[in-house]
């Protein structure tokens, strides 16, 4: 398989198909990613994913210099990402004093992240009102990414409405017939997405805006 | 080596919501959660890229390398499958029962897209076949676990949802359900033709589906048509790409189930052997079923035999628009509360008699009946359970209504309507003094229909 890319890349190259060249390096995206996060032993931060450009960069200094010569692409390529990552530290810690104090967070970010921290911890003791948890939503959350879809819609249609709430609550059950009837959705669907849409709905009505914000 | 696994991988972006002992749960933007290979320096409330090769299908087992957490996983299926061959009754069976996979009845659902449902004895949903391309685009392994009503529901609901039918207009649309059974819950074994299907058994399957349909939100919205096969015809039909129900009824020609039930003479000629649910009466059954069952808590009887036959007529022949929009016309204008209160009479003193007719006539008319009036009976326990006779008469009248506009409005305003079904007692207060109001004024009444027809055509419009 490798082989086939190896050459694929090559004949890209000689043709210099640009086009194709941007997509695999977009397809390549979660390749560049594991790498990184197999080096540093952590995860990258989203908010902070200047290693994930360095990463990028060296993916495509490693398609630039690439030829058959070198054996195969994607161990190839795992090597300059490594070296260039390594550099990036090498040159942060240089830098350290500057950045550091640039990328400390103001106050606002601080206070930030301690409120989302707090929304989260609420969450889960809230989810154990209803007897449920983080645990039980990973199993039951639902494969089919347009099923998701759905059941966050539903969720957040219920949301608005007071009876279908004040029912959960009260009676800790999704009204599963009535959000079926209502909305026009087989109960079957709703059924299998229950615990999802309860969660969604929890969320809404916690008002637990910032992770409200993340998953909307 | 692993260049074209990557390619399917996607850089996922996560939530930490939990720092477990050994995992990471994060939720993602998509509101889904996950597990995933714990590492250094994650706090609560960071938020990640990840991709799903850090992603720990159990996260009781503890291990940091995913891919040969995969592969054991992979290796243990492979020998418990090997294993369970040779003893059935292993210890992993105690936990947890196995499904009974032997296929008992198939169901072709064709509305096109064209499904085969293979149940177990238990009419539990083992096995999917897509007969067709469009069949292919909708995900159909998702009534696998169901019964086969859930089945059926959930595959109508996914075709509405991607607009092969459209289950809030006015069109026409047949959902085509053919049954093939095996005498008392044997195999079907499809290579096998020697084994002897049992009629009989079909035909309850098909009778047990037909009532079904009636009491789900989703399947009453459109036009069902439903026979039973042997499974010679089946096969017969599969090898012709046609709908099997329609080979059944004679067909051997290609003809989408639409066409087909689009003319009046093939829908008659299907009813031969099978039958045809329209949404038409669907509904009828439904109006009838709640103003008799509103009567049989009074216990007040005259007669009034004219009416009730002139109905009785009307239910028989499945009626076509026209007469249903007259006779909507005739409830709404005729507010005169005696005639109503007369007409209701009536039925109570002729349901005996009309449940003796029915039974002449339609057996499975009168058990769909019955159970419409069973889930009426919900409706109205839900509703108020301690409101005066007067209120509940009312409240009937106004889900007549509220039918009556289902018909003639266009279904996309249908949601406030079917919250109103829905109705919390003020609500219902509240619509039952407009509706006093609006009796007054039969003008009115007729401005509020010709609106409603206006209405009607503007949709139809807007949709061609």
């Amino acid at each position: 398989m490798s082989k086939k890319l190896d050459s694929k890349i090559m004949q890209l190259k000689n043709t210099d198909n640009q086009e194709q060249m941007n997509q695999l390096i977009i397809d390549y995206q979660p390749f560049v990613l594991n790498v990184i996060t197999e080096l540093k032993k952590s995860y990258v931060d989203i908010d902070n994913d200047d290693e994930f450009s360095v990463g990028l960069m060296a993916f495509y200094e490693a398609l630039e210099k690439y030829n058959e010569a070198r054996g195969d692409f994607l161990s190839f390529a795992r090597l300059v990402i490594d070296s260039r990552i390594k550099d990036y530290w090498a040159q942060q810690k240089s830098e350290a004093s500057i950045e550091e104090l640039e990328r400390l967070s103001t106050y606002q970010d601080v206070e930030e992240e301690v409120l989302l921290r707090k929304e989260i911890e609420d969450f889960e003791k809230v989810l154990r009102l209803f007897g449920l948890s983080f645990e039980k939503l990973v199993a039951s959350s639902p494969k089919h990414q347009d099923t998701r879809k759905r059941a966050k819609e539903i969720g957040l249609r219920a949301s608005e409405e007071q009876d279908l709430m004040t029912h959960l609550y009260n009676k800790k059950r999704l009204p599963v017939t009535q959000i079926s009837r209502r909305f026009q959705v087989s109960l079957v669907i709703i059924k299998r997405s229950k615990i999802m849409i309860t969660s969604i709905m929890i969320i809404a009505k916690e008002k637990f805006g910032r992770i409200m914000e993340w998953i909307q | 080596m692993d260049s074209m696994i990557e390619v399917l991988k996607m850089i996922k972006k996560g939530l930490v919501v939990k720092l477990g002992k050994d995992y990471i749960i994060v939720m993602t933007n998509e509101g889904e959660y996950e597990n995933i290979v714990l590492r250094e320096r994650v706090t609560l409330g960071s938020k990640i890229m990840y991709t799903d090769k850090d992603v720990l299908i159990n996260p009781t087992t503890t291990s940091y390398t995913t891919k040969y957490y995969r592969y054991a996983v992979a290796a243990s299926i492979v020998l418990i499958l090997l294993v369970s061959l040779f003893v059935r009754s292993a210890v992993l069976y105690q936990e947890q029962p196995p499904m009974e996979q032997t296929v008992a009845t198939i169901i072709a659902v064709d509305i096109n897209p064209s499904f085969q449902l293979m149940a177990n004895p238990e009419d539990v949903i083992i096995q999917v076949r897509a007969m067709n391309k469009d069949a292919k685009t909708i995900d159909g392994e998702s009534v696998i676990g169901l019964n086969i009503e859930e089945a059926i529901e959930q595959i109508v609901y996914l075709a509405d949802e991607a607009h092969f039918i459209n289950i809030s207009d006015e069109d026409e649309d047949y959902i085509l359900v053919t049954v093939v059974s095996a005498a008392n819950g044997e195999a079907i074994i499809p290579e096998d033709e020697a084994i002897e299907l049992d009629a009989e058994t079909t035909q309850i399957k098909v009778a047990e589906i037909r009532e079904k349909i009636n009491s789900s939100a989703i399947l009453n919205k459109v036009n069902f048509a439903v026979i039973s096969a042997t499974q010679k015809q089946l096969e017969e039909a599969t090898q012709k790409a046609i709908p099997a129900g329609l080979y059944v009824a004679g067909v051997r020609e290609e003809v989408t189930v639409k066409e087909y039930f689009s003319k009046e003479e093939k829908k008659e000629a299907f009813k031969t052997n099978g039958k045809v649910i329209d949404k038409e009466a669907l509904k009828e059954a439904l109006k009838e079923a709640k103003s008799t069952d509103n009567n049989a808590s009074r216990s007040e009887e005259k007669p009034g035999q004219d009416k009730r036959q002139d109905k009785d007529k009307n239910q028989d022949k499945n009626k076509d628009k026209d007469q249903v929009q007259d006779k909507d016309k005739d409830q709404v204008q005729d507010k005169d509360k005696d005639q109503v209160q007369d007409k209701d009479k009536d039925q109570v003193q002729d349901k005996d008699k009309d449940q003796v007719q029915d039974q002449d006539k339609d057996q499975v008319q009168d058990k769909d009946k019955d159970q419409v009036q069973d889930q009426d009976k919900d409706q109205v326990q839900d509703q108020d359970k301690d409101k005066v006779q007067d209120q509940d008469k009312d409240k009937v009248q106004d889900q007549d209504k509220d039918q009556v506009q289902d018909q003639d409005k266009d279904q996309v305003q249908d949601q406030d309507k079917d919250q109103v079904q829905d109705q919390d007692k003020d609500q219902v207060q509240d619509q039952d003094k407009d509706q006093v109001q609006d009796q007054d004024k039969d003008q009115v009444q007729d401005q509020t229909q010709d609106e409603k027809n206006n209405g009607k055509q503007n949709n139809g419009n807007a949709k061609n």
